[in-house]
């Protein structure tokens, strides 16, 4: 990871500056201290004076001797008082430096820690995780801070929660509206069918006639029916995905050979490994994007499907040159039952999503107007310990 | 013992410190030239301890106090100490005649210096002459060197002279042949 310099780095180099320019002071008072004792040290020299003295007699000798002594020892008591300065002064300067360097350690923590904090807590903001509570303690500036960011926080939760809420309901909204149309679709001809077979009740030969063509068309509604029920059950419950070990290239050529007579479909396929996934989810997931990808494109415009292996996954593209999503619609292209196709239920990508998701991986589109559109999911190589999780 | 080894360690802390960053010049004392002695069968060593009464001292001696340089001689073999001897040499400074006495434990002489250079040159030199090696064998010799407290009456104040050597003991050790 690329080192970046923080507020701490930008505190300690303001620190050492000053730090080292005050040592420097504190070293210089103490040479110059030194120094003036070395001058008046030097100055002392009374051994001449008591030399030329006259010396009558011997208790005049004892004198001068006694004079000289206490002389000298004041001088070597002026020297050793240097010598301990010189030679003990770094300990007062280490002392003041070991000092002031832990009370500044100690600042910089009360100072940076709660910055830090903040700056943790924004980043876990930025995620989406809005319910954050720190703790208000410290320096009051910085508790206050904390004060604000808090309610800031709480604030932030309730707007996402009455956002969650009003998109649940916008999603149920659009969701009612799409199965009462998908419903409403196959009742009309249901409707105008059995009105068609009360007007030829009378006439026993047109009613004989149509009956068979009628009870076709019923029946055929009726299965729409039942499809888009289905559809429905499927989305609305749990998905448990039952994954094995099986090829993804053979079933993806198995799948593009059905469409292969119709459609270009161009594969390039650079392994050959197995995936540990849910062998139906991967075929619906498959036939749905591929479905779509054809819907999307003209009828001579070829279809990319690739599977190559990345960082040790395996990743499966299916890319269209066709008509592409308009930007505003891409985050809604997952919702169930929005869709811009004519005879689309809308529920294909919703349940491609919760298939992928299901199985623990996650679906990229990259898309734009008239140029196409390329999904893009990832899935688990198997291995030796796949079963076992 | 935990006593003893805190001492140890500020002891230590104080002599790197004052190595590294202390700005007191003092003196570098060290044992050199280990000259060995064969007489009759006796042992001798003659060596000096160089670079050691430089700076400051003068000042001290001329206190007319009487200081001693102690001497530790070890002579070991094969782990056994077979010879342990300490002794000092004393210098006392006489201001009338402006010069110094030195008593030599290690010849058991006195000498009188009259120039503060005379009396590092025979302060320095260390002769002694070992009473009981006469075998033929290898020996370790160390030899190590160290001075005490001084005290002064006028103003209460003890003066560690061990400062004027950076609290650095002087040591020397070497193998020695006998034969």
């Amino acid at each position: 990871m690329r080192y970046r310099p923080g507020i701490r780095s930008y505190f300690i180099i303001v620190f050492i500056v000053i730090f080292g320019m005050s040592i420097v002071f504190i070293n210089n008072y103490f040479l110059n201290q030194q120094e003036e004792i070395k001058n008046s040290y030097e100055n002392i020299d009374a051994t001449k004076l008591i030399n030329e003295l006259r010396l009558d007699t011997s208790q005049d000798s004892l004198l001068a001797k006694e004079l000289h002594n206490n002389i000298n020892t004041l001088k070597a008591q002026t020297k050793t008082t240097l010598i301990k300065v010189k030679s003990y002064s770094w300990m007062i300067i280490s002392l003041i430096a070991f000092t002031a360097f832990f009370f500044f350690i100690f600042l910089i923590m009360k100072f940076s820690k709660p910055i830090i904090e903040l700056q943790k807590a924004t980043e876990l903001i930025q995620r989406g995780f809005y319910d954050i509570n720190l703790p208000e303690k410290g320096i009051w500036e910085l508790k206050e801070l904390k004060k604000s960011f808090n309610t800031m926080s709480k604030e932030l939760t309730n707007t996402q929660e009455k956002l969650v809420e009003s998109e649940k309901q916008a999603i149920w909204k659009d969701l009612s509206r799409a199965l009462a149309h998908e419903i409403k679709n196959p009742l009309t001809p249901i409707q105008l069918t059995l009105q068609r077979l009360e007007e030829k009740y009378d006439d026993k030969e047109k009613f004989y006639a149509y009956f068979p063509q009628a009870t076709e068309v019923i029946h055929n509604e009726i299965q729409n029916l039942l499809s888009i029920s289905r559809n429905f059950s499927t989305f609305a419950k749990l998905v448990v995905p039952q994954k094995s070990a099986f090829s993804p290239k053979e079933t993806l050529l198995n799948i593009i050979e059905s469409y292969s007579s119709d459609f270009q479909i161009n594969t390039a396929f650079n392994t050959d490994k197995m995936t540990y996934f849910d062998q139906d989810h991967f075929y619906q997931i498959i036939t749905n994007l591929l479905q779509n990808a054809i819907d999307a494109s003209q009828r001579k415009t070829p279809i990319d499907v690739s599977l190559k292996e990345e960082h040790n996954l395996l990743i499966v593209c299916i890319e269209d040159y066709g008509i592409g999503i308009e930007r505003e619609d891409i985050s809604r292209i997952y919702n169930p039952y929005f869709t811009k196709k004519t005879n689309g239920s809308g529920i294909g990508l919703a349940l491609v999503k919760k298939f992928i998701e299901a199985n623990g991986s996650t679906i990229f589109v990259n898309s734009q107007v008239g140029i196409g559109t390329k999904f893009r999911f990832s899935m688990e190589i198997y291995n030796e310990n796949s079963d076992s999780r | 013992m935990f006593e003893s080894i805190g001492n140890h360690i500020l002891k230590g802390i104080i002599t790197f410190g004052l190595l590294v960053f202390s700005s007191y010049e003092g003196n570098d004392a060290s044992f050199r030239s280990l000259r060995v002695n064969y007489y009759e069968g006796l042992i001798g060593i003659e060596l000096n301890l160089d670079g050691a009464f430089e700076n400051d001292f003068e000042e001290i001696f001329k206190t007319g106090k009487s200081i001693d340089i102690w001497f530790k001689v070890d002579v070991s073999s094969q782990g056994v100490v077979l010879e342990e001897e300490l002794f000092s040499h004393n210098v006392t400074y006489d201001p009338l005649l402006d010069s110094y006495l030195l008593k030599r434990g290690s010849t058991d002489d006195s000498i009188i210096c009259s120039s503060y250079n005379n009396l590092k040159e025979e302060l320095s030199l260390i002769i002694w002459d070992f009473r009981r090696l006469r075998s033929v064998d290898d020996y370790d010799l160390s030899i190590t060197a160290y001075m005490e407290k001084i005290y002064f009456s006028e103003n209460g104040d003890d003066f560690n002279l061990m400062l004027l050597w950076k609290n650095k003991t002087p040591r020397f050790k070497q193998k020695i042949r006998v034969n």
